[in-house]
């Protein structure tokens, strides 16, 4: 098993100062924790590196010899650290997300926190908006990346799609909702339903639109507009209104049965959740690096999420 | 003097030796260069009144800058769906244990919107154990906006008199040394 270097700088401090508490403060450090480092530094040496008496920890001949490395280590790594704040790029190591709130919130986090853990080097901006926002946010370089249901957003306009999640708006109603399980007449019923939907001129609404006319309601009975989906869900969940989400969104309440879809076997609009970023632009390495993790991400959420293996 | 001043002046006078104890380095404000992971720290230009805005506390109730006069607020935008803001939350909770009773607050203000995005702020606050951070919620962005904040997360530091004295985009180990002696920098160069 190898000695951990930062174990050695520790080791190196306790000597000098003959103090576990006055080292653990010159380092910064708990004291438990630099005790506890000293402990597995002993473990893994096999023998005691330090004496402790009353008047302090003196190292043991080999607990001397383990400090002068440590005390070697420690100036290269102030040396080095020096050499990086004075040469390097303050944002070598930065990347940009944007993402809507549901987005950043119910699928980015995990990969994200995973991504940061693992390269503990790179900082992580994070911007939220609508669509259309984010659609202005890449295209203008505010963002290395944004995540979104972009739906049928083309690849054009310099701008480039990978598609990560599928999804696809959906009809809801409360659980035991009247219209459940309603057949070939959809059309007729929906049209006399009660609609909560959201804000007039959005994407979300323009989206929906179109796919209420694709499956044949040309008109709707609209009871109460908002841009929030949880206001919508709200009072879906409270009423008879129903209301048509994209599916992502609603996924907790489909499963824990709050609410129903009433159109099971329709899935109206397809609007994949995916990457968005300039095509024109060579991602950085750390920016490929992050979206092949969030791929990797969202091939194992899709397998959960259908049983696959 | 009344006896009320006199209270006053000694108060301040035992604030400001706090503050030199618990950054306790020398002062060096006029070519100061921010380092370590609060580097890219934008110290203001020119200090300038800034425009009222309030927030909800912990309580529920409406607070403002004004409730911190003649101390330094470290204020940081937060939310439940940010990544990089929880993983930068737990050295603003160790940042507050080592400031002590030096007059520098901090502030972590949730961003998630409404009566549920606090609930769930809160919650989150104490999942992770970091209850000791006083819950601040901004559930209509009036503080976020006011203020221009642009990413996530973001952090504002106002001096004494509630001006503000620069902003950090990005997360940063803010109880690392270099992020005290930006502190003790601001402090230093920023007096009112």
């Amino acid at each position: 098993m190898s000695i951990d270097p930062r174990h050695l700088i520790q080791l190196a401090a306790i000597a000098d100062t003959g103090s576990f508490a006055e080292a653990a403060a010159r380092l910064d450090l708990a004291q438990s924790a630099l005790s506890r480092n000293i402990k597995t530094l002993e473990e893994r040496v096999g023998a005691p590196v330090l004496k402790r008496g009353r008047r302090g920890a003196v190292p043991t001949e080999i607990g001397a010899a383990l400090a002068q490395y440590g005390t070697v280590i420690g100036a290269a790594n102030t040396q080095a650290n020096s050499v990086m704040t004075s040469v390097g790029s303050p944002r070598a190591s930065q990347f940009r997300i944007a993402a809507t709130q549901l987005i950043a919130g119910n699928f980015l986090i995990d990969p994200l926190t995973q991504f940061m853990n693992k390269r503990a080097e790179v900082s992580c901006l994070v911007q939220s908006g609508t669509v259309d926002e984010l659609i202005e946010i890449v295209t203008l370089g505010e963002a290395d990346l944004a995540l979104g249901q972009f739906g049928a957003l083309t690849n054009s306009s310099g701008l480039h799609l990978e598609p990560l999640i599928k999804d696809y708006l959906t009809v809801v109603g409360r659980k035991d909702h009247p219209l459940r399980g309603i057949n070939g007449a959809a059309s007729e019923i929906l049209a006399r339903a009660h609609w909560i939907v959201p804000r007039a001129h959005t994407r979300l609404r323009w989206e929906i639109e179109n796919a209420l006319k694709y499956i044949g309601v040309s008109s709707i009975d609209i009871t109460y507009e908002t841009p929030s989906t949880a206001v919508m869900m709200e009072i879906v969940r409270k009423s008879d209104c129903v209301a048509m989400v994209p599916r992502f969104a609603v996924s907790p309440m489909i499963e824990n049965g709050t609410i129903v879809e009433l159109l099971p076997d329709r899935t109206v609009l397809h609007r994949p959740i995916g990457i968005l970023c300039q095509s024109t632009k060579r991602k950085s390495a750390i920016v490929n690096s992050f979206c092949q993790d969030l791929h990797r991400f969202a091939r194992r959420a899709m397998a959960n999420a259908t049983g696959e293996q | 003097m009344t006896v009320r001043a006199l209270f006053l002046r000694r108060y301040r006078l035992i604030h400001a030796v706090l503050l030199v104890l618990a950054l306790a380095t020398p002062a060096f404000a006029a070519d100061y260069k921010p380092a370590g992971t609060v580097k890219n720290f934008e110290i203001a230009a020119e200090r300038k009144p800034m425009p009222a805005f309030t927030w909800r506390d912990a309580g529920g109730s409406e607070t403002s800058l004004a409730s911190y006069a003649g101390k330094m607020v470290v204020m940081n935008f937060w939310a439940t769906w940010c990544a990089p803001c929880i993983t930068e939350l737990p050295s603003l909770l160790r940042l507050q244990e080592k400031l002590g009773s030096a007059p520098i607050s901090v502030v972590v203000l949730s961003i998630d919107r409404g009566a549920e995005g606090a609930e769930k702020a809160r919650a989150m606050l104490r999942r992770l154990k970091l209850d000791g951070l006083a819950f601040h919620h901004d559930g209509d962005s009036r503080a976020y906006k006011t203020l221009g904040i642009e990413v996530m997360p973001t952090t504002v530091i106002f001096d004494a008199a509630g001006r503000e004295a620069g902003r950090l985009r990005g997360p940063a180990e803010w109880d690392e040394p270099e992020a005290r002696k930006l502190l003790q920098a601001l402090s230093e160069s920023l007096k009112p």
